[in-house]
């Protein structure tokens, strides 16, 4: 191979490098910066050194730390549910039965909706007063309930409609490395006594733990960075119970005018994504070749 | 206060463009017309092309470019472009209660000596203490208003409650009482339009005689969770909760009300177009803010200021647009056009005076003018977004059924803390 055959695909990663450099690299690093200033009121507008002064403030703030536990939690839930969600989806879709097309597309639709379209329908629909659900509960003679605006639920309704969205899109991943599978491997197993449950614990989950786990990564990082639903629909509320991480740290930059501790809030925040990321590979990385 | 003023935007162009071409103004055109026009940005969310053309016709010399942003991201854009310096928008909208927080970081060009004391000494005298900061004038109001409580008489008479008449003022237990004999199933007493916010809520405390913040704008422990704060929002948590008289969750105040779900509420004068426009099928009147027995009458106002960007390359042009914005024709234009409520104490006097508000719904223009003479302003700090935001949390959390005591001690924590920064 000669030397300009062997650059050629770095010529090709350019571009892409390029963009990634200035669209994520240089925001991390100008965040990192802007972590270890703060903003001196005066007349010049200039800012101050203040070296671990923010995250200081940050780490000694009540409502900081709920916001963090609050963001645990919700991981915690939202992302093992959508996995599991999403996996059960895709065996369903993935049956060859008459009409499936149909219901394929009607299971999928949601993806087609954006997440604040879709946060915005959904805090219509469960108004305590006026919304929909509400309405039918009242019909089912049900008790009514307060949704967003009780502490208690808030939190679940938030996965509830992230998930509307997240399950049937993270489907279509496990949906094609279901496709991936060959039907002869299956054939063999059943030929050999496997029930169907043995067949997905021996055959289908291993062979799709690529896709496991690129699925487990990708809502980790989407569900960990999540800031619509609370901005549109809660305002970190009731209480600081959908007070999410990526909520807070905007709130106080953008309302509060607390950049600096904004930007040590997300700095943190992106030191323990990778951590998670990390994790995540290590113990879900693919054990065959 | 102002997120209600740009639906209207859309009814008040027509309006603008005659009026523009009949305006006299005092802001004449420079001698030399063949001079470069200078091109001036206005970040906003206020129906520019109310005044807008009749400036050009008046100063031809200058462009105003407007970027019109949604009510939210004025605030936003002014924070992260102000705060880098950035040379535009050479015009800034401020609401009234940033004014001391952009003081305080020198985004804007302090205006007294475009602004003598004589043309202030014309506006309401709230609205030129909310521009002023530090001594400074350095965001002149454009608008003003005052807070008037509206009924729908139709409900209140077939349940046997007597109206407030148009000079009387009702007492809060009175409204609860009205609002007890309208309410039942998802139909509800009375309610506030901005219902989790401090601007339209201060009345209650501050009713009571107490301050909202402390002298040097910073404190707030032991201020906003005295006894009178505690008392009075115990009542407003009980309008939610136990008594259920007053609606929770999300609410577009003005459908509830013209669809006949709300009977009562408190709104600006804004509300006085925009439900004649609608022509009611049933008859809705206003009268003066309701007050607590024996207390003190606190009418919130505040309005749009408009101020210069300290980095502004075109700065006097910028000023000629604020005291264009400021003037008795602009004033008159946005009134006209039903956007907006005079802030110049002439144009009030004309509207008290007018023999056109002497019948409904017209008669309310003139209640309202009267109120302007109690008007408050929102607490004057540099920490405003913060003192706002923390305790519209409060104010939510109240109407979700907390505690006022538990909350507004927990308010007073969490500003106390966001306060230190301008210590």
């Amino acid at each position: 191979m000669s030397r300009r055959e062997g650059l050629t695909p770095y010529l090709f990663l350019l571009p892409a490098m390029l963009l990634i450099l200035v669209w994520r690299y240089i925001p991390i690093i100008a965040g990192l910066r802007e972590s270890f200033y703060s903003n001196a009121f005066s007349f010049t507008g200039a800012k101050e050194f203040v070296g671990w002064d923010n995250y200081r403030y940050l780490f000694d703030d009540p409502t900081y730390w709920e916001s963090v536990r609050v963001t645990l939690k919700f991981n915690a839930i939202v992302n093992v549910l959508q996995v599991a969600l999403s996996l059960g989806l895709a065996l369903l879709i993935n049956q060859k039965v008459r009409g499936i097309g149909f219901f394929r597309t009607l299971l999928l639709l949601p993806i087609a909706i954006s997440i604040n379209v879709a946060a915005l329908a959904w805090g219509l629909a469960l108004d305590p007063t006026y919304g929909l659900v509400n309405g039918i509960l009242e019909r089912l003679h049900l008790p009514t309930q307060p949704f967003l605006l009780s502490a208690d639920q808030a939190l679940w309704v938030l996965i509830g409609i992230v998930s509307w969205i997240g399950v049937p899109y993270w489907a279509l991943f496990f949906l094609a490395g279901l496709q991936n599978i060959p039907q002869e491997i299956h054939e063999a197993a059943r030929i050999d006594g496997a029930n169907p449950w043995q067949g997905f614990f021996h055959i289908t989950f291993p062979l799709l733990s690529r896709t496991t786990t690129f699925v487990l990564v990708a809502t980790t990082v989407a569900n960990f960075t999540m800031f619509a639903p609370p901005y549109l629909l809660t305002n970190g509320g009731p209480s600081g119970a959908t007070n999410l991480i990526m909520f807070d740290a905007w709130k106080r930059g953008f309302t509060y005018g607390d950049l600096g501790a904004s930007a040590a809030s997300i700095t943190v925040f992106l030191g323990v994504l990778i951590i998670v990321v990390a994790a995540e590979f290590l113990v879900f990385r693919p054990q065959h070749d | 206060m102002v997120s209600q003023m740009t639906r209207r935007s859309l009814v008040s162009k027509a309006g603008a463009v005659v009026a523009a071409g009949a305006v006299s103004s005092n802001f004449h055109a420079p001698a030399i017309l063949a001079q470069e026009k200078v091109t001036i940005s206005w970040l906003t969310d206020l129906p520019a092309d109310t005044i807008v053309p009749a400036f050009h016709e008046a100063n031809p010399d200058i462009e105003v470019k407007v970027e019109s942003v949604s009510f939210n991201e004025v605030f936003q854009q002014n924070q992260v472009r102000l705060g880098s310096g950035s040379e535009e928008p050479d015009v800034v909208s401020v609401d009234a209660p940033l004014v001391a927080s952009y003081g305080l970081r020198g985004w804007l060009e302090p205006l007294d000596d475009q602004f003598p004391d004589t043309s202030r000494a014309e506006w309401v005298d709230a609205l030129v203490e909310s521009g002023t900061y530090d001594g400074k004038l350095i965001a002149p109001p454009i608008w003003n208003s005052s807070q008037l409580f509206f009924y729908n008489e139709d409900v209140l008479v077939a349940a046997g409650v007597t109206p407030p008449g148009p000079e009387e003022r009702w007492t809060w237990t009175q409204v609860q009482e009205a609002a007890a004999a309208v309410t039942q199933d998802d139909v509800f007493g009375f309610q506030f339009e901005q219902y989790n916010r401090i601007y339209q809520l201060q009345p209650l405390p501050q009713g009571k005689g107490v301050p909202v913040i402390g002298d040097d704008g910073l404190t707030v422990e032991g201020i906003i969770n005295a006894p009178e704060w505690v008392e009075a929002f115990d009542w407003y948590q009980k309008m939610h909760n136990e008594w259920a008289l007053s609606p929770k969750g999300t609410l577009e105040i003005e459908d509830l009300f013209a669809n006949q779900k709300l009977i009562m509420c408190v709104r600006g004068p804004w509300a006085i177009t925009s439900l004649s426009q609608l022509d009611l099928p049933f008859a809705w009147k206003a009268a003066p803010h309701p007050i607590w027995e024996g207390g003190e009458i606190v009418v919130p106002t505040d309005s749009w200021h408009l101020g210069v960007n300290v980095n502004s390359q075109h700065k006097d042009a910028a000023i000629r647009f604020v005291q264009f914005a400021t003037s008795l024709e602009a004033g008159r234009l946005w009134y006209e056009a039903g956007d907006s409520w005079p802030m110049q104490k002439v144009l009030l006097q004309e509207i008290t005076d007018s023999p056109e508000n002497t019948e409904w719904p017209r008669l309310a223009y003139p209640i309202a003018a009267r109120e302007s003479e109690f008007a408050t302003p929102r607490p004057l700090t540099p920490g405003y977004n913060e003192y706002q935001d923390i305790l519209g949390s409060a104010f939510e959390n109240m109407r979700n059924g907390s505690g006022a005591q538990e909350e507004l001690d927990s308010a007073a924590e969490k500003i106390e803390r966001e306060m230190r920064k301008y210590l």
